[in-house]
């Protein structure tokens, strides 16, 4: 850490709802979070000013650390001094639903979908996707786009030696829809084309006068290629230059910041980079919300991000229960509860979403719709996670009994080392191995994987942090924002019960063997490995097991401790309960116990 | 601690709404009339006035590139067209080369020209929209007329959507489809001529008054301005649209069920009050016997699906087609009715009563309403501001009447005896409490969270 670096640092992420700013201090050579404080955000009618709540939400921060960050006039003290100041002031924001971007593309499968990867991995909301293939009409597809009034398009499509017919029709169908911002009045909207370089003359016809158009290097140059930044460099800088620029508030906000605001999804999309290129392995955070999900990975060195929009812990609640279906949820419960008493339930919190759950009942069962949650959102960004549709593939002969196609899922159960949590059903969950057993449940990893959370969701403030001083949010994030839980050793199979599938030794840093232990199948073992402990293990699977090396190969690795220490999961992937709900609540029961996940004697009258 | 007041009774306030038609039309009513709810404040026959994509390329039977086709295309964005008016014209080489022209099918104003795939959309002004509208197939699929039946896709009386697919047939490579412009029923095939004959469905639209009151002001060509002295209630969840009828109170206190038994033929057009629940038979029954809503302290989520037809899934209705419309005013299961909403609608038996199920969870939250009227407003009289659907934050203070909103205690009414303690619940979270007594005289620990203020 140099000396150079900012002494006190403060970061503000302007959300939807709540504007929560974060005070970080060098002390003794390290930098830590000193405090939070968070205050409703004021983007809105009737103040329809950010800077009210941004002000209100450092002067709350004043009150707590007793340090002034404000001088007389309002403004930001700079640089620190002992009692008052700051030397670096960074912000995220999603206020007013964030970036809304509308995507369009020739071939949905293809261009498009590149072109949404694009946006999402930007950061922004993808209101729509619009493409030649669409099965809607061009009147439906037109009018959608005048709705939608999003903050940017991005226009891709066609290949750079390909035909130009399709892209100049998307832009055609962009001119026809003539839309207009969400901010900024009369102001042209701004269109990225990222599409076939031979059709920007006709895309400059088109749009030029009703748009404000942006050309950048081809998103998909070729059919066995995606060129994903320069879009997503263009993305933010319009964000800065012509959204923020016009949101109510903002010019002074950008001022504050040096004139950068990022959007929040990308400044934690930057985090999970910069985990992922610490410990050179697959990353995927998962962030549960109350109306969406998001997920966010880095696999294979590419990062995907998707938001999974109506499947949230309150307003999207009933929806969850929509599309797993009521079985997929009961099936998580240690007792028995009838179907018309769970969607009760359920349709309860959503009209209704601050309430807490009182018994432990209830909290079972939020639980096993934050499974359900969980497993549909990360199915959703599994499909987005992937390679390229529509390469050519040569094959031989050989491979004509093994044909995959083009475009298959990157993220592998084995393929992911780091797992982090966040959101409230995760953060706020009583006992950590909860946390930890949702995510397992859900995501279902297997080999060698690591849980933590992010207890107080200061990914996006580490995140644009990151972009200036990527050491000193990488120490904050390990010291104050993230949690560890634990390991994971979890074999790919499907064992039968009971059946042996690994055998599991465990050694301190000084050579002592902390456990020797078997993995077996159905069942969940849980060894202490406190939180700052390191050890290492060496998992010897039976012939076929795989524990992320291959089958029946011995893997050796360093593991980190948690609040839940390290967990062997014998229960096989796909993790499949019975169908006999009685033998499936008996299991639940069984794990429950084994991870000390819930309070013994209320879950044993849950039992009885 | 501070907790929200949710269910609002705002009472012998001025109500107002704007009752106005979608397209253009004749306004029935006049300034400072009294209406009744069923009054038609405004009628209109015409037809929807819908898009019409023109192929250019197809009817010219050619295929130009953009910047012929920008020639060709006399039209630009934003003209209005008349029927029969030259849209593209194009010579073909030669010295006799053959004049191929495209006309409008229909008068609007252009909205979109692809000049790549050669298409015209017009918006058809809904004023002269036709009824009935003639596809010629033989000559967009380039085929005798007497052959059309080989290759049609639809039948005589068959309800086709704009867009559809109404024939196909082989062409060079693969095959060329004839679509419905419009959305309608196939009226007549003609062999003779290849073609078809859409009947437009002429939606003769109505816009009904909903509130017994006053005309405060007119919308010419659209509709009026109706307001009412009435109190007015929020709940919380809702299905079902616009309704109204006279208030029957079948049950005999906010605790009880509405029984399908219960239910007579004298309910028809009524609205009723049902308590603390009612299943999918009585609502079922209700909807049969012509009762035009419920009003209910609880309902079960499954029983509202299977009512709807459709799946409840994000918070949003009010839609539905349906005769009944329910307002929940608790929430989902049997909920105990709040005791002094029971009885102003026991007290208001035989009033004339206004419902309407739109509920919007979230983003601009919308809450279904009860309007019971109370009597006329005077002419020009102000409509009161109205609660915002999210009730305001109040303290918990000893006395403060409650709902319970989580298990184990859900729906359960009570009192609060003291307030601000934090407790450990069963769940090992700590959080503020209040400690209430129950109706039956139990004293429970509660979250705060978990409190509803009356």
């Amino acid at each position: 850490m140099s000396d150079r670096d900012p002494g006190v640092i403060l970061a503000t992420d302007v959300g939807s709802t709540t504007t929560k700013a974060v005070l970080v201090e060098r002390r003794d050579g390290r930098h830590r979070l000193v405090t939070q404080a968070v205050a409703p955000t004021t983007v809105e009618s009737p103040l329809e000013d950010v800077m009210i709540g941004v002000r209100t939400a450092l002067t709350r921060l004043e009150r707590v650390t007793g340090r002034r960050l404000l001088d007389a006039d309002g403004e930001l003290a700079r640089p620190a001094c002992p009692e008052a100041g700051v030397d670096l002031f960074v912000t995220t924001s999603s206020a007013g639903g964030g970036l809304q971007m509308a995507v369009a593309g020739v071939v949905r499968s293809m261009t498009a979908e590149s072109a949404e990867r694009a946006a999402l991995g930007a950061g922004a909301v993808v209101a729509d996707v619009i493409s030649i293939d669409d099965a809607r009409l061009i009147v439906e597809r037109i009018r959608r786009l005048r709705e939608l009034r999003p903050d940017i398009v991005l226009l891709s499509g066609g290949t750079d030696e390909g035909s130009i017919s399709h892209v100049a029709a998307v832009a055609e169908y962009v001119a026809a829809a003539r839309p207009t911002p969400r901010f900024g009045g009369a102001g042209k909207v701004p269109v990225i084309f990222a599409g076939n370089r031979r059709a920007r003359e006709y895309v400059r016809d088109v749009l030029g006068e009703l748009c404000d158009v942006h050309e950048v290097a081809n998103i998909r140059p070729t059919l066995e290629q995606e060129n994903l930044d320069p879009a997503r460099t263009a993305i933010h800088r319009i964000f800065l230059e012509h959204v923020m620029a016009h949101a109510p508030g903002y010019p002074e906000l950008l001022r504050w910041a040096g004139q950068v605001v990022e959007p929040t999804p990308h400044a934690v999309g930057r985090m999970v980079k910069l985990l992922a290129a610490a410990r050179g392995a697959g990353v995927v955070a998962v962030d549960v919300g109350g109306a969406t999900t998001d997920v966010f990975s880095v696999v294979q060195g590419q990062f995907f991000r998707t938001v999974s929009a109506n499947l949230g812990m309150s307003y999207s609640m009933a929806n969850v229960l929509v599309q797993a279906g009521a079985a997929a949820v009961l099936r998580w419960l240690p007792y028995t509860l009838d179907e018309r008493d769970l969607r009760n339930w359920n349709a309860n919190k959503m009209i209704r979403p601050t309430t807490l759950p009182q018994t432990l009942r209830e909290l079972l069962l939020e639980h096993a719709v934050a499974r359900e949650a969980l497993r549909l959102s990360f199915g959703h960004h599994c499909s987005l996670a992937r390679g390229l549709k529509g390469v050519q593939q040569r094959r031989t002969m050989a491979d004509v009994f093994s044909q995959t196609p083009s475009g298959e899922c990157l993220i592998t159960p084995a393929g992911v080392e780091l797992v982090v949590g966040c959101g409230g059903v995760l953060s706020h969950a009583p006992r950590r191995s909860q946390a930890f057993l949702i995510l397992l449940d859900a995501l279902q990893p297997g080999g060698i994987v690591q849980f933590c959370l992010d207890r107080a969701f200061l990914m996006p403030h580490l995140g644009i942090l990151a972009s200036v001083h990527p050491s000193i949010a990488s120490q904050v994030f390990w010291d104050d924002c993230v949690l560890p839980l634990g390991t994971a050793v979890a074999p790919l199979c499907r064992p039968r019960e009971g059946q042996y599938l690994a055998q599991v030794r465990l050694r301190l840093q000084d050579g002592r063997l902390l456990c020797d232990e078997q993995v077996v199948g159905g069942r969940l073992r849980r060894i202490a490995l406190a939180a700052g402990e390191e050890a290492w293990v060496e998992v010897t699977p039976v012939r076929g097991v795989d524990v992320g090396e291959g089958p029946g190969r011995r893997v050796f690795r360093k593991v980190r401790g948690g609040e839940v220490g390290l967990v062997l999961d014998g229960r096989g992937r796909p993790l499949d309960l019975p169908p006999d709900r009685a033998k499936a609540r008996l299991l639940l029961h069984e794990w429950f116990r084994a991870l000390d996940a819930y309070p013994p004697a209320a879950l044993a009258q849950e039992e009885g | 601690m501070a907790t929200r007041r949710q269910l609002r009774i705002a009472e012998n306030v001025v109500l107002s709404r704007p009752r106005k038609l979608a397209l253009p039309g004749e306004v029935l009513v006049s300034r400072y009339q009294e209406v009744n709810p069923e009054t038609v404040v405004a009628r209109t026959e015409m037809v929807p006035g819908d898009p019409w994509v023109v192929d250019i390329f197809s009817d010219m039977n050619l295929r130009l590139t953009p910047q012929q086709a920008r020639r060709a295309i006399v039209r630009r964005v934003g003209e209005r067209v008349e029927t029969h008016d030259v849209l593209a014209e194009h010579r073909l080489p030669g010295l006799l080369g053959e004049r191929r022209t495209v006309r409008s099918p229909v008068a609007g104003v252009i909205e979109f020209i692809s000049y790549v795939y050669g298409r015209v959309l017009i918006r058809e002004d809904a004023r002269r929209a036709q009824p009935q509208v003639v596809v010629d197939l033989a000559r967009q699929l380039d085929v005798w007329p007497m052959t059309i039946g080989m290759y049609l896709q639809c039948r005589e009386g068959d309800e086709v959507r704009q867009g559809a697919v109404l024939a196909a047939a082989p062409s060079g490579i693969g095959l060329q489809y004839a679509y419905a412009p419009v959305s309608g029923v196939i009226e007549r095939v003609d062999l003779r001529t290849g073609s078809v004959v859409i009947t437009r469905q002429a939606r003769p639209a109505e816009v009904e008054s909903y509130l017994k009151g006053r005309v405060q002001e007119l919308v010419a060509d659209y509709g009026a301005v109706v307001s009412t002295r009435a109190d007015h209630v929020l709940g919380v969840f809702g299905l079902g649209f616009e309704n109204y009828g006279t208030l029957r109170v079948p049950v005999d206190s906010p605790a009880a069920e509405l029984t399908a038994d219960a239910l007579t033929p004298e309910h028809a057009g009524c609205v009723l009050v049902a308590g603390a629940y009612a299943g999918l038979r009585a609502l079922r029954r209700a909807a049969g016997l012509g009762v035009r809503g419920v009003i209910v302290g609880g309902a079960d989520h499954l029983d509202l699906e299977h009512l709807a037809g459709k799946e409840i899934g994000v918070g949003i209705s009010g839609q539905e087609d349906l005769a009944l419309t329910v307002v929940m005013t608790e929430g989902f299961g049997r909920m105990e009715m709040n005791r002094d909403l029971f009885d102003l609608l026991r007290a208001s038996e035989g009033a004339v009563v206004s419902l309407n199920g739109t509920t919007q969870v979230r983003a601009g939250v919308v809450r279904p309403e009860i309007v019971i009227h109370r009597g006329l407003p005077e002419p020009g009289d102000p409509p009161t501001p109205l609660p915002r659907a999210l009730g305001p934050v109040v303290e918990l203070a000893p006395g403060t009447c409650v709902r319970l909103l989580r298990g184990p205690y859900l729906g359960l009414w009570g009192r609060v005896v003291s307030a601000g303690n934090l407790a450990e619940l069963e769940t090992e979270v700590r959080v503020p409490v209040a400690e209430v007594e129950l109706a039956d005289g139990r004293r429970v620990m509660v979250p705060e969270a978990n409190l509803e203020v009356y």
